[in-house]
Parts: structure tokens; sequence; C-alpha cells
């Protein structure tokens, strides 16, 4: 019907990445922001997707694993999103290191350039928890390099109160939705142009494998035949 | 809310889910299912047709269907995807010459319209052995990361050792409630 036709038309997609070191968080925030605190996740190994309404525009979340042997596969998803979420362990010192070696080795990647990034100091109801201050030094983010680009805020994933998440992530999320809207025709454009790129990669990348394949069973026959 | 839906949604809270395991042959799907349900298995053979074991998992009935993956075979996969809640694809993680193949198969399966938003866990198996490669390059290999569809999840294990098979249960479960 006419109605929905011009609601959707009105429709907006962005998606949003959760990154960050294994058992830093990301599972149970995307759980919380569903509206369904998951208190016991088990490690990604792989990925999940989850969908917010807010209002005309549906936001997709995913969640990916941070985990050693599987870090790999995040830049397979960076093209298509419009933002950025880092999440830290913030009351795990012992890893504040490597977490900054794999953030700084991420914020690399030519696909980000210019896309929002929220760094979370998660678990702040443990105590000794980093501040985000603390966290935006560990990261070499001091003030004066926290531009536009980037955000670190302290919130606690596993803290849900009626059905919402935390306050402070709740602020740090306006921050992320706000500066996608101020940039979104220029970041639409690049992932436009990134997605394309990526496709056509992945479009000759299967046919490859897809000859190979066919040469392998051809090979397979042959020598069923003698 | 479709009949079908709700059907689903009556079977679930009966706490009943049926599981689909596919991979080509030799993967070691039968193995895999028998370690599961502890039985022996030193004496397997390729499997011609089908086995179903009912496998009881934190109050949950798994129903688990497992098909044979010889070439041959293969044409018949699509018999059983009625109802199900999620797929197990299992592959030898030791034969890097096949994994193409394999993946080809998975990405088939993924476009058919009964397995549409089924949560995915992809065994690879055969981890004792040690040219097995890793998960992270099978899942490169298998081009996981052009799932955005469902959820998916690898789980390396084996079905010789035991290892990794209860995890992945364990997320099967989760990803099915
Ligand atoms: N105390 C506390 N624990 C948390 C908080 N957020 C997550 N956790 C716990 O930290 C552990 C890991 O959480 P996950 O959400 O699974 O971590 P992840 O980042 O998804 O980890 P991978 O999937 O391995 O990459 C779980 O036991 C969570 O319950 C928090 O804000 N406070
Ligand atoms: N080393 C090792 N061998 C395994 C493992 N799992 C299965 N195998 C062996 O691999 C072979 C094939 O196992 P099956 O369980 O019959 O494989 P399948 O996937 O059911 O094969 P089809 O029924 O033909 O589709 C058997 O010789 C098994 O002993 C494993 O984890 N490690
Ligand atoms: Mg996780
Ligand atoms: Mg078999």
């Amino acid at each position: 019907n006419l109605y929905k036709y011009l609601k959707r038309r009105r429709e907006r997609w962005e998606s949003i990445v959760l990154i960050g070191l294994d058992n830093a968080g990301k599972s149970t925030l995307l759980s919380a922001l569903s509206g369904q605190l998951d208190e016991e996740t088990t490690p990604t190994y792989g990925f999940q997707s989850e969908v917010i309404e807010r209002g005309n525009i549906r936001v997709t979340f995913l969640d990916l694993g941070g985990g050693e042997r599987i870090r790999g596969i995040w830049p397979r998803y960076f093209a298509e999103v419009h933002g950025v979420i880092f999440v830290v362990d913030a009351a795990d010192y012992g890893r504040i290191e490597e977490a900054k070696k794999v953030f700084l080795e991420e914020m690399k990647d030519e696909r980000l350039l210019g896309k929002p990034v929220l760094v979370l100091a998660n678990k702040q109801d443990l105590e000794g928890a980093l501040p985000a201050e603390d966290v935006a030094a560990a990261f070499g983010l001091d003030a004066s390099s926290i531009n536009s680009s980037f955000s670190v805020i302290a919130g606690c994933a596993r803290k849900v109160v009626d059905g919402k998440i935390g306050s402070s992530i709740q602020k740090g999320l306006d921050w992320l939705y706000g500066r996608i809207e101020a940039d979104f025709r220029n970041l639409s454009k690049k992932i436009e142009k990134d997605v394309a790129i990526q496709k056509e990669i992945e479009a000759r990348e299967r046919e490859e494998k897809r000859k190979r394949v066919e040469a392998m069973k051809a090979e397979r026959r042959r020598k069923a035949e003698l | 809310m479709g009949l079908l839906t709700l059907l689903r949604k009556l079977r679930k809270a009966e706490r009943e889910a049926r599981i689909l395991i596919l991979g080509l042959d030799n993967a070691g799907k039968t193995s895999a299912l028998k370690r599961l349900s502890e039985e022996d298995i030193t004496h397997i053979m390729p499997t011609q047709g089908f086995n179903i074991k009912s496998l009881v998992h934190e109050g949950f009935k798994l129903n688990v269907w497992d098909i044979g993956g010889q070439r041959t075979i293969r044409p018949y996969w699509r018999n059983y995807f009625d109802q199900t809640d999620a797929l197990v694809y299992v592959v030898d993680s030791a034969d890097g010459r096949r994994l193409e193949e394999s993946s080809m198969e998975l990405h088939l399966l993924l476009e058919e319209e009964k397995l549409a938003g089924v949560p995915l866990l992809v065994f690879a198996n055969k981890q004792d052995l040690i040219t097995a490669m890793h998960a992270k390059d099978i899942a490169e290999t298998l081009d996981l990361y052009s799932i955005r569809d469902r959820k998916w999840q690898i789980q390396a294990c084996s079905a010789k050792t035991k290892v990794g098979l209860q995890e992945g249960m364990e997320w099967l479960v989760k990803a099915i409630r």
C-alpha cells in the first residue's frame, strides 16, 4: 500500500561493526542493544547481527569474533559499514597494550578512513576499571587527536535498566549516530565505491575458485576412467 | 503470524529442534554425530542414505539428521531441508584440496530458500591431524565472511579426540533458542 511504500522510501539503512579483543564484551553489548541482555555469552568465532530501528533508520550492528584466530576476518566487513565500535575490557590491564596494537592496526585500513569510531571502555562495574581518559591515553588518542572521528566513553555493557542500555553507552551511541548523520552523503559515496571494489575482487576470487574446482573434478573423472 | 511460524514457535516451546548435518563425503559427519552420542566410531562406513539420532542437550531435544555426502547422494540433500532449525556443516580440515569444492556446495545450500536465515555451525573437523588448517583460514576459504543473512560460527574440532564438539553444540543450542 501507498503508506508502506512511502515509509519504505524514507527508510534508511546504516551499519555499524563491533570489534575488539576476545572477551571485551561485544556480544554482550549486542544483546543489550537488542533489548535481551545475554549474561552468559559464549566466545564468538564468527558473525551475528541485530537490526535496531531508530525512527526511519534501520541500524544493523555486526558482531564479530575477537579471538586471535578469527580477527583476520574483520576487514572483510569494513567496506560496508558507516561506523565502528571498538570495545575494550577496561579492567583487564594486562591486555591494554594488545588492544592498542590491534586498534591501531585496524585503524590503518583505508576502508575505515574518515568513518566515526567509538571506543567503549567497557566493564566499568569492575573495580579499578580504567576511565575513558586513561584508555584514550593508552591508545594514543590524547585530547588533541580526539577529533570528529574518534570518541572514547566509559560504560558497562552488562547493565540494562528497564530494558535499555546504560546512559553513558547511549551517549556514545548518540555521538556515533550524530557523526554518521552529519556525514551521511560522503559516507554513502565511500561505501558505494569500496563495496563495488570489494564485490569485484570477491567475484573474481569466486570465479577462479570455480575453475579450480571444475579442473579438479575433471581430473578425478579422468583418473576414474583410467 | 503465519501458521508455519506459529508451529515452529510451538515446537520451540517444546524444546525440540531439528538439526541437519551436511558436508562432503569423508568429512566426518557420521563420526561426529556418533561421538556426540557416546558411540563407538571404529567401524564407520560411508553413509549411503542417512542416520537420525536424538541428542539431549541442556534439556533440549535435538533431532539430528546426518546425510551422506558422496557426490551421487548430494542431489538428495534438498529432500531434508524442511523445518530445519540449524545447519551443521562439516569439513575435513586436513583436506585442503577439497575445501574449495566444499565451499561451493556450502554456498549452494545457503541460497536455498528453505534454509534461509537458518543458523550455521561449521565444524572444522580432524584437527588432530598435523596437516589440519586453522579455523580462520578455513573460514576464508569457505567465504564465510560473505554471509550476512544468518549467524554463523566456526568451531575447530576432532571427532576422533572429541575436542570442540561440545562447544559447537553449545553455540548451536543458544543459536536456536
Ligand atoms: N563485569 C562485566 N562483565 C562484562 C561486561 N560486558 C561483558 N562482560 C563479560 O565479559 C565476558 C565476555 O563477553 P562477550 O560479550 O562474550 O565478549 P566478546 O567481546 O563478544 O568476545 P569474543 O566473542 O570472544 O570476541 C562475558 O563473561 C560477559 O558477561 C561488563 O560490562 N561488565
Ligand atoms: N583423524 C581423524 N579422522 C577422522 C575424524 N573424523 C572422521 N575421521 C575419519 O574420516 C573418515 C570418514 O568419516 P565419516 O564419519 O564416515 O565421514 P562422513 O562425513 O560421514 O562421510 P559420508 O558418510 O561418506 O558423507 C573415517 O575414516 C573416519 O575415521 C577426525 O576427527 N580425525
Ligand atoms: Mg562475542
Ligand atoms: Mg556418513
